[in-house]
């Protein structure tokens, strides 16, 4: 991650020597506690165009992301990720089925965009330093009863599953083959990379693409191919293991 | 910072050492009197705060805030209720306020739409289209208030907003169930008049066979089956056969009025409306009459719109909350420009779900218990209509009930025999329900709410001129109205939301017991007065 976020600096740097970024505001204060409840600080911010402040009142300061939103953390994300995925809420390939909650407000706010603010959106989200957000300690219950609730708001009580650091690794050897050996991504591939993601996000997408509700679009087949990918986790644990996996690949606390 | 947690282990020190005490059973004073000695006038405040005895004896009317000495500055966020109460009161104390508020109007969820207006919804921004008429508009907030909201009632009073009587409850509005009486709408007073004669054709039953025998002296019995029989209005022999409390069969005036035929008792119990709908207005929240102001519920926030001095920033979006030492610092965006704001106290209406999103130096305990308040949702419809139908029906105001996605249709309580009115189309409560109107296109939801009203009223589709709808949980800044605790989220953290940490106070409806009342926002606002007016007598 380290050097992702090194090239997000130099891009911003790069950027406002072009003399091209929006005026960035200094914080005198430093935040003695960078990572709370809600995550790190980002700073200096990057000032939202208005036509994108509605994006930021679900995906919260910074596009850092809001899990009481449902809304994911954005920072990170590669440009050509993120322009296919507002694109896919835009033409209903995402977000339209029936059990997808979160999914059904992204799109009726995607549908809203013309491509110039998609445009945009990438343009200003990209040159936000990537946040590491949130480290929650409830995230499989945050992850698992969205899930259940959109489905059928069954409430099912979910307990919290024990990791296991060796069968998400396991598990994630059959991811690597797209997503890479450090979940870094492979734009040739379309498989965004997966380090920085909320782990409640990550367990939720991967619940959604096992349920059929991200992935059965015929004119997204990287898309389907998640699908038939997210096959192989027979299980809630199976999940937790993985999710759990990727996180510590961003945490780099595996070798 | 420092400071803070060595501040904070000092004061749970004393805490711990209070809460001990307080098994012995002190009184109040006897309590705080204790812990004046041991830590000091800031010790009596945090064990004020732990314990949550703060004197609840004041009133609205009166809060006695400590008079400000014109250089305390506050900042609050959101200009909800509840905010604009805190500004109102602060004001009158002698503190300068600066309200924050990130969409393009104040007010919050008390939102009257009118000819124009702007219905932010997200990703479907769109325009009011009544007509510019002084008695069409529609309040798609809250729309009424019990006599008991004494709160809410104290700012009307004192913004001088005239009220007026609102019909909640109305028997000769409909009930209409899709499964039951072949879904024909029958008149709510048919079913209270049928519901109270089965139940009372039971009891009367009973007597006779001495069910009671053991529990009532034969006097008492007879005082029941006497109950009994006027309740239920039965027949001499004890048999319900229908009533006239129902209306008749024919013209009362000038002839013997004859009573409807009762429903088969069987028929009777498979409609849901008697076990539900029929007892809303035994909610004391509900209970007649209830009130509204003249001209729209957004009169209130007109009333402290006029009355308040204090700068109001609206598009202005929080970015960043600290909570310093002595106060707060806020980083907020307005007209693509980030601002700092400082001030020494914060009060905090922005909603819990968004407010998650929002960098700040919490602490992890008060973070928990903000995020554990969940996003609810509400589904609003209005149409304005091109004649008042609904008057030549008999029906004033008041509520029609339905088993449909609409659930509830209201007839306006003002303008009566106006040419034109708005009523509430669609009232819907039910989780998945409001989740499949909203997440219809603009022009669909008014049509389905239009096939629903059909089944109800005859010809009511064409009577409909235009309409608005409002989803709560999609309106900008909002996403969402009033709270939803987890039930066992509330013993948790309830009473860590409703904080303060530091020089920062959460208000609004969101940390009452009283989500989507104005009264649970005026109390949310009241309580958290109550405590910055310990804290700041403390400090001095």
């Amino acid at each position: 991650m380290k050097t992702l976020r090194t090239g997000f600096h130099l891009m911003l740097v790069c950027l406002s020597l072009l003399g091209t970024t929006h005026i960035t505001f200094a914080k005198e204060t430093q935040h003695d506690k960078p990572t709370n409840a809600t995550g790190k600080v980002a700073s200096p911010l990057v000032v939202i165009p208005e036509a994108l402040q509605y994006c930021t009142v679900c995906h919260g300061t910074q596009f850092k992301g809001d899990f009481a939103t449902g809304a994911p953390n954005l920072t990170g994300l590669p440009d050509w990720y993120l322009t296919k995925q507002l694109t896919a809420f835009k033409n209903k390939s995402r977000g339209a089925h029936a059990n997808d909650l979160s999914g059904h407000e992204m799109r009726a706010a995607a549908e809203s965009l013309d491509d110039a603010t998609i445009l945009l959106a990438v343009d200003t989200i990209t040159r936000i330093p990537y946040i590491d957000s949130m480290p929650t300690t409830h995230w499989q219950r945050l992850a698992f009863k969205a899930a259940q609730d959109d489905v059928k708001h069954t409430n099912k009580e979910s307990q919290t599953l024990t990791p296991s650091i060796n069968n998400g690794k396991k598990l994630y050897a059959t991811c690597a083959a797209c997503h890479g050996n450090q979940a870094e991504g492979n734009p040739a591939l379309k498989a965004p990379p997966l380090t920085g993601l909320n782990r409640w996000y990550m367990a939720k997408q991967l619940l959604h693409f096992k349920q059929g509700i991200r992935g059965n679009q015929s004119n997204d087949p990287a898309s389907m191919q998640m699908k038939a990918a997210a096959s192989i986790l027979k299980s809630n644990q199976d999940i937790v293991d993985v999710v759990t996996y990727i996180n510590a690949l961003n945490q780099q606390e595996l070798p | 910072m420092q400071h803070i947690s060595l501040f904070m282990k000092i004061t749970s020190g004393v805490l711990v050492y209070f809460k001990n005490i307080s098994m012995k059973k002190l009184t109040r004073r006897q309590f705080l009197l204790k812990a004046a000695t041991a830590g000091g006038s800031l010790a009596v405040y945090n064990a004020s705060l732990a314990l949550d005895i703060f004197d609840s004896h004041v009133k609205t009317e009166n809060l006695q805030l400590k008079p400000g000495d014109g250089k305390t500055q506050i900042v609050i966020l959101g200009g909800g209720i509840a905010g604009l109460a805190t500004a109102y009161e602060l004001e009158k104390a002698g503190y300068t306020c600066t309200i924050l508020e990130a969409s393009h109007r104040i007010g919050g969820r008390n939102m009257t739409l009118r000819h124009g207006d702007l219905i932010d919804e997200l990703g479907r921004p769109n325009i009011c289209q009544f007509e510019d008429q002084p008695n069409l508009y529609f309040n798609a907030g809250p729309a009424r208030i019990p006599g008991h909201h004494q709160r809410t009632l104290h700012y009307c009073r004192a913004l001088n907003i005239p009220l007026q009587v609102k019909a909640n409850h109305n028997r000769l509005a409909y009930y209409q169930e899709q499964s039951s009486f072949n879904g024909k709408p029958k008149r709510q007073v048919e079913y209270i008049a049928d519901a109270r004669g089965f139940l009372a054709e039971l009891v009367f039953k009973a007597i006779n066979k001495n069910v009671f025998e053991e529990e009532l002296s034969q006097e008492d019995q007879e005082k029941l089956l006497h109950f009994a029989s006027y309740y239920g209005d039965l027949a001499k022999d004890g048999r319900y056969k229908g009533s006239q409390r129902a209306g008749a069969v024919s013209d009362r005036m000038l002839s013997h009025g004859n009573a409807n035929t009762p429903e088969k008792l069987d028929a009777f119990l498979k409609s849901n409306f008697w076990q539900d709908a029929l007892n809303h207005s035994e909610f004391y929240d509900w209970i007649e009459p209830l009130l509204e102001p003249k001209g729209g519920m957004d009169q209130i926030v007109k009333g402290f719109a006029k009355s308040l001095k204090s700068r109001v920033i609206t598009k202005a979006q929080v970015q960043d909350i600290e909570v310093l030492e002595h106060g707060v610092n806020i980083t907020y965006q307005h007209k693509e420009a980030l601002h700092q704001l400082k001030a020494d106290y914060c009060f905090n209406n922005i909603p819990a779900p968004l407010l998650v999103g929002i960098n700040n130096n919490f602490s992890t305990d008060y973070m928990n218990a903000i995020a554990a308040i969940k996003r609810k949702d509400l589904f609003k419809i209005g149409f304005q209509m091109r004649e008042r139908f609904w008057e030549k029906e008999g029906i004033y105001g008041g509520i029609s009930y339905t088993s449909q996605k609409n659930a509830q249709i209201w007839y306006p309580s003002h303008d009566i025999n106006a040419k034109k009115g708005i009523i509430l189309g669609a009232y819907v409560w039910n989780p998945d329900d409001c989740e499949y109107f909203a997440n219809l296109g603009l022009k669909e939801r008014l049509s389905l709410a239009t096939e629903c009203g059909e089944n109800i009223h005859k010809n009511y589709a064409q009577y409909i001129e235009s309409g608005v709808s409002i989803p709560w949980s999609r309106m900008n800044h909002m996403m969402g109205c009033g709270n939803a605790f987890d039930e066992e989220d509330y013993p948790r953290y309830f009473h860590k939301a409703q904080g303060p940490e530091g020089h920062h106070f959460m208000i609004g409806d969101q940390i009452s017991y009283h989500p989507g009342w104005q009264e649970g926002a005026f109390a949310s606002a009241e309580a958290a007065l109550l405590k910055f007016n310990a804290l700041i007598k403390a400090k001095s």
